[in-house]
């Protein structure tokens, strides 16, 4: 080949190359950009419109520009945290990830989470965020993500089986010793019993111990988290006011593999005559289908939890935080689509569906519309004041684990209350220690 | 450079395998050596990036905890599983293969086709379904009890001491399947003339299953014993979806303790420690059932 045919053809290869460039490059400019969004969530938040349809359709149709492809995948509670650390180890975290708020420690001091301060100070609705809610979203000085929402747990009762039993159903026990009372008179093995509490190994198991503890005036940790206080004698009494119920026979010893939903979902099948709870509204609907505010009155009632004798009312809070993780490659549209998701509209959507707690002042404000909604909705914010969080360390998860070893060896009846606090106890200062 | 036609056969059949060594080291021997070297290392689940460097430390913490402790809890629960899994196992699974190889069977092609559903089945499936079977009040079980007029029935899977004979048996009516198939294909191994000799000898029944089957398709077994043993010491799903290692880690085999650790309580490095002592046990298990093997071989032959 001679070099002018050489020549020849580097300029025709040349021109070709730069026509499809051009080709290209004009059909970039008609061509809506492609983005993908992986959110990760509890699995009952994608069974509804809100927060994540209307958030979604939202944001799509903010930005024309972009064709959105959403990804969803739904977990239980400690499946998502250990989907999330193990996405993150494999350098595919999500868009967004739904983080209950005890895992706030823990992903922070990870490096996995976005910080969001300089976004949340441009965003109209962060200064409509409760103080107090506020503040939990901050690790370090610092905001890595807002609430979605947040919740309480209060005494639910069965109307039916307390008529069975003879017990006035508009009359919940308001401290341990009538709770102790009315769950043996309500109690009818095997068929129901009088009170049931999950005892398998999740965090929920032992927020009805926690419950209790505050109420009696002790505390899980100590003031600077260091060392574990849990096994105080107002610890003991509080575990004690739950294992009496068992020794009693007013709950059964097959709760030790119960999880929270199967109790829960026990005081509408009339497995149990009373639980305590959250998104109790919820289940009652995704249970009984087409029920209405007004049979789910007469069927059902919520109190606040009945505290220690001569004690407070206390009840354990929690909730999510939608947040960003360091990996996501779209930060921006995923905190967008997260300040949607999580904004006082939507979040007036998803907490009135589900019986969960807003955190928004204006939200709050509007005690009247969730009644419309759910008709407890005042008992559950009438719990409020009185609502503990766990301390969201990132050692919390462990610690957490060896409360529920010892609550499985009191359900089954091999350890003595005051001996299996103290070895939780002892294990608790351990890994506090590390 | 000049290559004999040894050499370059040589050659052509190590580039022939090459790929499939490639895909063995990839997939096989970089995460083994990557897990032992993590069982070395501080190292968490969510920051992977920032590792200490721990010695012995994961190791030690496996057996000097006290809340499961190894000895006393971990071990034999997974003795209990894995002796009772794998005896289970192949036993019936034995039994069944030696009954359909019956002539007076019909039908065998079908009631194989039967046998092996349950080993198609996901371990999680199973599990939800032998929790359904084990559930206090409504279970299958308790109904079928309740029926025949037991007041009390136990309530199976909450029952620190019914609990692992529970799993087991769900463990044994999936992997049945598995031995069964392994042991048809040893009986077909077994020519006519030979069972058909000893029948004309007289040989009753059982001295033709002891004297003539099970010498015959003793390399089926110790394959059966193997792939078996080892399966159920790695085995997970089934436990984890019906007890999690629960009630008071009755049930926490060595494989679910390391899934607590590694992915429940994010510790990769103590995570890695106890894969890497499942790693020795399924070779410590390995080289015995095969010397095993090999001794009996080498006395039959004598």
């Amino acid at each position: 080949m001679n070099l002018k045919k050489v020549i020849l053809l580097i300029a025709v290869a040349a021109l070709l190359g730069t026509s499809i460039f051009a080709a290209g490059a004009k059909e970039d400019v008609s061509k809506p950009k492609e983005v993908t969004l992986t959110i990760y969530a509890r699995a009952y938040t994608f069974a509804q419109d809100a927060p994540w349809v209307y958030a979604k359709a939202e944001l799509q149709r903010r930005h024309p520009d972009i064709n959105f492809t959403f990804i969803e995948e739904g977990f239980g509670w400690a499946d998502m945290r250990t989907k999330f650390l193990t996405s993150a180890a494999g350098g595919s975290p999500p868009d967004v990830m739904m983080t209950d708020i005890i895992w706030l420690g823990e992903f922070v001091d990870s490096g996995l989470l976005v910080d969001v301060t300089d976004r949340v100070a441009k965003w109209d609705e962060w200064d409509d965020v409760v103080d107090a809610y506020k503040d939990a979203t901050y690790w370090n000085g610092r905001v890595y993500g807002t609430w979605l929402n947040t919740d309480v747990r209060v005494l639910v009762w069965n109307k039916d089986l307390f008529r069975a039993a003879g017990l006035d159903p508009e009359k919940p026990p308001k401290d341990w010793n009538e709770l102790h009372r009315m769950a043996m008179q309500a109690t009818n093995a095997p068929h129901y019993y009088g009170f049931g509490f999950p005892g398998t190994l999740e965090d929920e198991s032992v927020m009805k111990f926690y419950a209790n503890l505050y109420s009696n005036g002790g505390q899980i940790l100590t003031d600077d988290n260091k060392k574990a206080a849990f096994n105080s004698p107002e610890g003991v009494e509080a575990m004690s006011a739950l294992i009496d119920l068992i020794k009693a026979g007013a709950t059964p010893t097959s709760i030790v593999s119960g999880k929270a939903s199967d109790i829960d979902n026990g005081v509408f099948q009339g497995k149990f005559a009373m639980a305590s709870m959250t998104k109790a509204y919820g289940l009652a609907r995704d249970l009984i289908p087409g029920i209405t505010p007004e049979e789910y009155k007469n069927r059902f009632g919520l109190a606040p939890i009945p505290h220690a004798p001569g004690g407070v009312p206390a009840t354990m809070s929690g909730g999510y935080l939608l947040t960003v993780p360091t990996g996501s490659k779209h930060q921006d549209l995923a905190w967008e689509l997260i300040t949607i998701a999580a904004g006082a509209e939507n979040q007036f959507k998803y907490t009135a569906a589900r019986g969960y707690v807003p955190t928004f002042k204006s939200l709050m404000a509007r005690g009247a519309d969730y009644v419309e909604v759910d008709p407890f909705f005042s008992v559950i914010l009438d719990a409020l004041p009185s609502a503990f969080f766990r301390p969201s360390i990132p050692e919390w998860t462990e610690i957490s684990a060896e409360v529920q070893n010892v609550m499985q060896a009191l359900i089954l009846g091999r350890m003595d209350v005051k001996e299996a606090l103290d070895l939780a106890a002892k294990n608790v200062d351990k890994i506090l220690s590390e | 450079m000049n290559l004999n036609k040894n050499q370059k056969e040589t050659i052509r059949g190590y580039l022939f395998v090459a790929p499939v060594l490639l895909l063995l080291f990839l997939f096989s021997l970089y995460p083994l050596f990557k897990t032992i070297y993590f069982s070395f290392f501080d190292i968490r689940l969510a920051s992977m990036n920032r590792k200490v460097f721990a010695g012995w430390k994961n190791y030690r913490l496996l057996f000097t905890r006290v809340n499961p402790s190894f000895f006393s809890q971990i071990l034999p629960a997974t003795v209990y599983y894995v002796v009772g899994s794998v005896a289970g196992q192949i036993g019936f699974g034995f039994l069944l293969a030696i009954l359909v190889q019956q002539k007076f069977v019909k039908g065998r092609e079908a009631i194989r086709a039967i046998i092996i559903l349950p080993w198609v089945v996901s371990g999680i499936i199973i599990a939800i379904s032998w929790r359904f079977m084990y559930e206090p009040r409504l279970g299958v079980l308790n109904y079928l009890l309740a029926s025949m007029g037991v007041g009390n029935p136990p309530t199976w899977l909450n029952d620190e001491r019914l609990v692992m004979g529970c799993l087991v048996v769900a463990n044994i009516w999936h992997g049945m399947a598995f031995s069964f198939i392994i042991q048809t294909s040893g009986l077909h191994s077994i020519s006519d003339e030979v069972m058909e000799a000893a029948l004309v000898d007289g040989a009753n029944g059982f001295q033709r299953l002891t004297l003539i089957i099970i010498p015959l398709v003793r390399q089926f077994l110790v394959l059966n014993l193997i792939l078996t043993s080892m399966a159920t010491i790695n085995s997970f799903d089934l436990i984890f979806a019906m007890t999690n290692g629960g009630p008071m880690f009755k049930t926490e085999v060595i494989s679910v303790q390391m899934y607590h650790r590694a992915f429940g309580f994010g510790r990769l490095g103590e995570g890695s420690a106890i894969a890497t002592i499942i790693l020795l046990m399924n070779l410590i298990l390995t080289i015995f059932y095969m010397r095993m093997n090999k001794n009996q071989s080498e006395g039959g032959d004598g």
